[in-house]
């Protein structure tokens, strides 16, 4: 059973000049034009979808101001025209842009001035040339025609000194718009101008960003055979969707690198740096395996950038051995990472060194450990124990007590049960980026 | 498919075997069942009675998670031989309310939808407010579809559908928390409910193409909700503290039940069920979680009038929220404990 909830506004008519103009009825007309453009504002300034905002925009018109609307966009070279009849769906239509000056429409854009014309004398068929030269697409001119209207009133779109686009207003046979009206619905007509060309422009930025974050974003874990892997990821500043916190795994199937770590700072800014950072530690990758090796090398390149900011990462590298799974780690300036035995056990893997980009010293060792089938290696950031609670910090404690009582059978479930426990410890509070990656040798490898 | 299939499925995930599950899965696909009926007929009713054993308190938070965890896990390799759908724009993301963990009802929905041709992009279990608005930028979203099992949770969905409509997006909300009328949600402003997942693909279709900003909350309670879902934490705290404070006395069976465990860990849902009876304008949302915590206690073998001994508690604590108190009293009139 699906239940629909959503229920149109009932308002007056917004168009119709009261009779006689007593004080008290144009304070009521003005107020409710008032509230209209203060409502059209709210609903469409929150949609960053230009399309999404123009369904707005019509479904607020019709039916509540006038009988049938249309939205009409130019962009490269096309016009895209959207409509709509009381009572019936959104139509939309492509169309190439006509010449300069050769239709209403284009006059109306490149004027940036309104314009009424007169459709129908009431008697006959209304100005079919009229019609089109406003209405470019057929099956709009003929819902407009549908209701008979007398006039056809044009109003640009314009911001920032540019047309860019018009609406196209009519009434029900009989009613036209007088120059009240008019004044009120270009007012509206502004109001909603600047908010679709910010919606327009920032449209445009967010492609942009987009393309330029999509490296700065947390990859996706790759199938690497044998193992399976398991990852939480949760930024600072959610609204940035990126942070400071990463992790990576990339290498052959046999012989791969796992990378955990922690930019100093939070957000976009932080991002960047963790990008360089994954990017230097794939490109060391390549030229020698061992993880000391790898962050050694790191290291030299961000001592050398000379940013004066600091990095702290875990690093692995992973190798099948017949059933078991060996683990190279080291550690530059990071909490150690846990081993979680298939039968129950708890252990710390004991590795430290400098964190990279401060000083040119190389201390990074390897410690050698092995997973059986059935054993988890988990990788974490500081945001996991310094998870900020109702009374204290997550702590490492707690993070033991959750470790200890989780079931092992699964990675997946191991990170969703500390992430979980982590959340709910949180509650609402600010947090510092989490990441959490876990590596686990398959139980019943194949 | 026989309509004990599902228990065979069931005592796999119990036991945390995810290769056993799979083959159970791969017998009745072999038979001839499609990965749709296998989703609805076995591995929801599997999963129904893995969510009863917890909610009764017969097994650990660790348990349900083991068996989750292998569920889900099924349930993406039968949802990995569901052809995506020829056109992947606008599509609906589909969601766990903020620090909801029980993403297999959303997993389904998502699931249900992709078989029925409608993209999906699926956000997985506990995502913010934030995360979920950028989301639906991002993908140009044409709605969200929004799970939610706990009742404790209704003050956040509120919170996610405000921020989603004020995006003239469309939400699509379900699961667990609601009733069946859709009466919460309504309330909390949603633009459409469903039952159920099979229910998902229809209600989709039938959404609007943009939608305004919900309206605010305006009923009388809504705004001690948000402030009992603000102060949860230290609500709970006291409240606990207070039971202690009022038992002087303790048997040998007190000391062997694990009522008191389990009452602790009950208290957070309680006042969470509270603030989300306030913010969805039902007060049975309150009584079920009553109900709850008495069959919980009655498991436990938890002394005589436990259950009206904490809500009694929790009124006092009550006493700057007239709704919240009235509310309390009104469930405490109906208690059977």
């Amino acid at each position: 059973m699906t239940v629909p909830l959503y229920l149109r506004d009932q308002t007056t008519d917004l168009l119709v000049t009261p009779h006689p103009q007593t004080p008290e009825a144009q304070l009521r007309l003005g107020s409710a034009r008032a509230g209209f453009l203060a409502r059209a504002a709210r609903s469409v300034g929150g949609s960053m979808q230009t399309e999404r905002a123009v369904e707005l925009i019509l479904e607020m018109l019709v039916p509540e101001v006038v009988d049938w609307a249309q939205v009409v966009l130019r962009q490269a070279g096309q016009l895209h025209c959207h409509a709509t009849l009381a009572g019936g769906p959104v139509e939309h239509a492509t169309v190439p842009a006509p010449r300069e000056g050769s239709s209403t429409l284009s006059r109306v854009m490149s004027h940036g001035l309104r314009e009424l014309s007169l459709v129908s004398m009431g008697v006959g068929e209304p100005d079919s040339g009229a019609i089109a030269s406003a209405v470019p697409d057929p099956g709009m001119r003929e819902s407009l025609n549908s209701i008979r209207p007398a006039d056809l009133l044009v109003i640009p779109l314009s911001a920032r000194g540019r047309g860019f686009g018009a609406i196209t207003l009519a009434r029900r046979g009989g009613d036209g718009f007088d120059e009240d009206g008019i004044e009120f619905l270009e007012e509206l007509a502004h109001s909603l101008a600047v908010t679709l060309d910010a919606t327009r422009n920032l449209a445009d930025s967010r492609r942009v960003a987009g393309v330029l974050s999509r490296d700065l974003a947390p990859p996706r874990l790759p199938e690497m055979p044998g193992a399976r892997l398991a990852k939480y990821y949760r930024v600072a500043f959610e609204h940035e969707a990126l942070g400071g916190d990463f992790y990576d795994v990339h290498g052959e199937d046999d012989d791969w690198t796992a990378v955990v770590g922690d930019v100093c700072g939070k957000g976009a800014e932080a991002a960047v740096l963790t990008g360089r950072v994954r990017q230097a530690v794939r490109t060391a990758a390549l030229v020698d395996r061992s993880p000391a090796k790898i962050l050694d090398l790191v290291n030299r390149v961000l001592v050398s950038e000379g940013e004066g900011t600091f990095v702290t990462a875990l690093c692995a590298r992973v190798r099948r051995t017949g059933d078991q799974l060996a683990l190279s780690v080291a550690a530059a300036g990071h909490h150690p990472p846990y081993l979680l035995r298939a039968g129950g056990g708890l252990e710390r893997v004991a590795t430290e060194g400098t964190v990279l980009g401060l000083f040119d010293t190389n201390d990074y060792a390897d410690a050698e450990v092995v997973l059986e089938p059935g054993d988890t290696c988990l990788f974490f950031t500081d945001g996991v124990l310094e998870a900020p609670g109702f009374e204290e910090q997550f702590g490492e404690e707690r993070l033991h007590r959750v470790l200890v009582n989780a079931p092992r059978a699964d990675v997946n479930a191991i990170v969703e049960t500390v992430a979980m426990t982590l959340a709910e410890h949180v509650g609402d509070r600010a947090h510092d980026d989490i990441a959490i990656l876990g590596v686990q040798n398959l139980p019943d490898p194949r | 498919m026989s309509g004990v299939a599902w228990t065979e499925y069931f005592d796999a995930v119990a036991a945390g075997d995810r290769t056993r599950a799979l083959e159970v899965v791969r017998r009745y696909q072999d038979a001839g069942a499609s990965p749709m009926q296998i989703m609805s007929e076995v591995i929801a009713l599997a999963q129904t009675r893995v969510g009863e054993l917890w909610a009764a308190d017969t097994w650990s938070v660790a348990q349900e998670h083991a068996a989750t965890a292998v569920s889900e896990s099924v349930l993406s390799v039968l949802g990995s031989q569901i052809p995506p759908p020829a056109d992947p724009a606008c599509p609906v993301i589909v969601t766990c309310v903020e620090q909801e963990w029980h993403a297999l009802p959303a997993l389904m929905v998502a699931e249900h939808l992709r078989s029925a041709g409608i993209p999906v992009s699926y956000l997985g279990a506990n995502a913010s407010a934030e995360h979920l608005v950028r989301h639906v930028h991002d993908v140009e979203a044409r709605a969200v579809a929004l799970s939610c099992s706990l009742s404790a949770s209704l003050p956040r969905v509120r919170r996610h559908i405000e921020a989603v409509t004020a995006t003239g997006t469309p939400v699509l909300v379900g699961g667990a928390a609601f009733d069946p009328a859709g009466r919460r949600a309504s309330v909390l402003g949603a633009t459409s409910y469903t039952l159920s997942g099979e229910l998902a693909p229809d209600a989709v279709r039938g959404l609007p193409a943009a939608v305004t900003p919900a309206a605010p909350l305006t009923h009388e309670g809504a705004d001690e909700g948000f402030a009992v879902h603000a102060e949860r934490e230290a609500i709970t705290m006291r409240l606990h503290d207070r039971v202690k404070a009022s038992r002087t006395t303790y048997d040998l069976r007190d000391l062997i039940s694990g009522w008191q465990h389990a009452l602790a860990d009950h208290l957070p849902h309680l006042v969470g069920a509270l603030a989300g009876a306030l913010v969805a304008g039902d007060r049975t949302v309150l009584a079920q979680s009553v109900t709850w915590l008495d069959d919980v206690m009655g498991h436990r073998d938890g002394p005589d009038g436990i259950t009206r001994s904490v809500v009694a508690e929790l009124q006092t604590l009550m006493s700057e929220h007239p709704v919240a108190s009235r509310m309390l009293s009104g469930v405490l009139g109906t208690a059977r404990a």
